[in-house]
């Protein structure tokens, strides 16, 4: 297949930037409450350009649904700053969040669970289309068959309840919902994990389409790379809380330069029998990010031939290796 | 339908019918007094089919002219109590923390008496109550479960995602609190609200019963057994029948309950 085709509306300006951002959750166990904290994001800087679909990619408890959800200001970061073409989130009120919530949507991973089982779902597409007062009344009700149009559902389906839609119907309901607020990014968290293989291809398709169409900006969270393959510009590879690997998807899947991405790579299955592969097989399962390994936090299950004591000792940053790609590692240009 | 709630709502439409059409069924009035020493515990007879008690008044028409009283109050006072309970659980569930801890603190302390000395107090301290005032009592008096259970299903409900999904739309919080949480903890209150009309029939009828109910010499269910009780040997259906008809009325009530939580229940459905 082919590599994914440059966006010419990809430019380099920045519309979300995330700035050393840090998320902690607070872990209490047994009788005596120890406190411990967890890191589900440790220091990650991210800015995802006008246009483009960044792919985020990690195992789960990488903390890629909590970057995701900081990104939106779901949650509140415990440090760092999220900027959306200039505006600090934090610094916005209850109020000015709510209306600001129009620029940035997220389409859920579980399309049953994002739905809510008692409301029809045109209802619940055309909801936040009065409450930001973006149309009322017919107006509103033609602007939601609009969209069931656009995200390729039968208008008539809009007295339907969720349960009696399919899912990826109620997925197709997500997404139209999200759009139904016309907005700038939209944080996709794994929006196909959920769905059938056979159907995933058209969320998929779909998806890209309506980023073509309203020039939408997607930060497209997935746990394996297969799925953003085709449709990422830019991928990021998250391990512990970190970014290990962010690079053009062109230049990622043809030479990963991260022994983590490349572990990940030659664990897609890959549509050609013939093909010879080397399938690298990780030992062992994540640390916890509770207590991460000193240095290099992916030293315990590393397979590079140059590891040695300074992977254990010093943390390796993200740093440009060739054009268009950052690796987090000592030994990236030395395989 | 499920089978219980067909069956509790059929058997609650007569009882409830029977109450309505009160003056078409009985031609006595439930407060005469036609003749009080001829017709004292005269026994049922045609004119009087369920006899008559100490004044000479008509057992059937008391019964349900009591009925219509008793059930009146049980639903009034259920309605004033479920609206009081979800309003205060949807606060507490939803907003949390600080306003949770106040509000459910003051349930404990409302679940910690026990209703039926709190009444006794409350009818002590004003001793003619109207029926106005006795469905407020009754109502004010026993919402503190239904905030319990009201709040327990918000907890769960609002960390659902379709809450997370409303949060990420721009929506405001009374908006999420009463159009997408309140909706889906409807079910359970509908079952305690149901089963708490049977229990408060029983509550009214105890209270009459004991003279702080409805005061006479209008009818209510409690307040005929009362009077039935001095002559439980001689004229027992003054008793009987307001006893029998509270035991059907509140069988019917907890049948339909079962059988609303039975079909709220996804798994059987």
């Amino acid at each position: 297949m082919s590599a994914p085709a440059q966006s010419p509306r990809v430019s380099t300006d920045i519309l979300v930037e995330i700035d050393r951002l840090v998320k902690e959750f607070p872990v209490e166990r047994g009788l005596l409450a120890t406190r411990d904290v967890l890191r589900a994001v440790n220091d990650v800087s991210l800015a995802l350009r006008r246009g483009e679909i960044l792919g985020l990619v990690g195992e789960s408890g990488s903390g890629k649904t909590t970057l995701g959800r900081c990104a939106i200001r779901l949650i509140q970061p415990t440090d760092g700053r999220v900027m959306f073409e200039g505006t600090d989130l934090a610094t916005l009120s209850a109020r000015d969040l709510r209306r600001f919530r129009r620029r940035m949507q997220l389409v859920f991973q579980d399309p049953s669970g994002s739905l809510n089982p008692r409301m029809k779902v045109g209802d619940a597409v055309r909801e936040p289309i009065e409450v930001h007062d973006i149309a009322r009344g017919s107006r509103a009700r033609a602007r939601v068959a609009e969209l069931f149009g656009e995200v390729g559902l039968d208008p008539s389906y809009v007295d339907r309840y969720p349960h009696e839609l399919s899912g990826g119907q109620r997925q197709r309901v997500g997404i139209a919902r999200a759009l139904s607020v016309e907005p700038q990014f939209v944080v996709l968290d794994e929006p196909v994990s959920a769905l059938d293989v056979s159907v995933q291809a058209q969320v998929l398709n779909l998806l890209s389409d309506l980023r073509r169409r309203h020039a939408l900006t997607y930060l497209f969270v997935a746990h394996d790379l297969a799925v953003v393959r085709h449709v990422a510009d830019r991928v990021a590879v998250m391990y512990l809380g970190r970014i290990m690997e962010l690079a053009d998807a062109s230049v990622l899947y043809q030479r990963p330069s991260h022994p983590y991405t490349r572990a990940l790579l030659s664990a897609a299955p890959v549509p050609d029998p013939t093909a010879k592969r080397e399938r690298i097989v990780l030992s062992g399962d994540p640390p916890s990010p509770v207590h991460p390994p000193s240095g290099c936090p992916f030293h315990t299950r590393c397979f590079h031939p140059r590891k040695d004591a300074r992977c254990v000792e010093e943390r390796p940053e993200l740093r440009p290796i060739t054009a268009g790609q950052s690796t987090a590692c000592h030994y990236a240009d030395q395989w | 339908m499920n089978r219980r709630v067909r069956a509790g709502l059929l058997l609650l439409a007569v009882l409830f019918a029977s109450a309505a059409l009160a003056p078409a069924i009985s031609r006595h009035s439930p407060v005469d007094q036609p003749d009080v020493v001829r017709l004292q515990y005269a026994p049922p007879s045609w004119n009087h089919p369920l006899g008559t008690d100490f004044f000479s008044r008509d057992v059937l028409s008391r019964t349900l002219y009591g009925a219509r009283i008793s059930l009146s109050i049980a639903c009034l006072s259920v309605l004033l109590s479920v609206t009081v309970g979800t309003m205060v659980g949807l606060g507490a569930g939803f907003a949390g923390s600080a306003v949770d801890a106040v509000l459910m603190r003051l349930v404990d302390a409302g679940l910690a008496i026990p209703r039926i000395f709190l009444l006794l107090v409350i009818a002590a301290l004003w001793p003619r109550f109207s029926v106005t005032a006795l469905i407020l009592v009754l109502g004010l008096t026993s919402w503190f479960g239904t905030s319990r259970l009201v709040r327990a299903e918000v907890l769960s409900v609002r960390n659902r995602e379709y809450v997370t999904a409303s949060r990420v739309l721009g929506l405001g919080s009374s908006r999420i609190a009463l159009r997408h949480v309140l909706p889906n903890v409807v079910a359970p209150i509908l079952v305690a609200a149901t089963l708490g009309v049977g229990n408060m029939i029983l509550i009214e009828a105890g209270l009459s019963y004991l003279g702080f109910g409805v005061p006479q010499p209008t009818a209510s269910l409690g307040n005929m057994i009362r009077d039935g009780q001095d002559a439980l040997l001689r004229a027992p259906w003054v008793a009987i029948t307001p006893g029998v008809f509270i035991i059907v009325t509140v069988l019917a009530f907890s049948v339909l309950s079962d059988g609303l939580r039975q079909a709220s229940d996804p798994r059987s459905a």
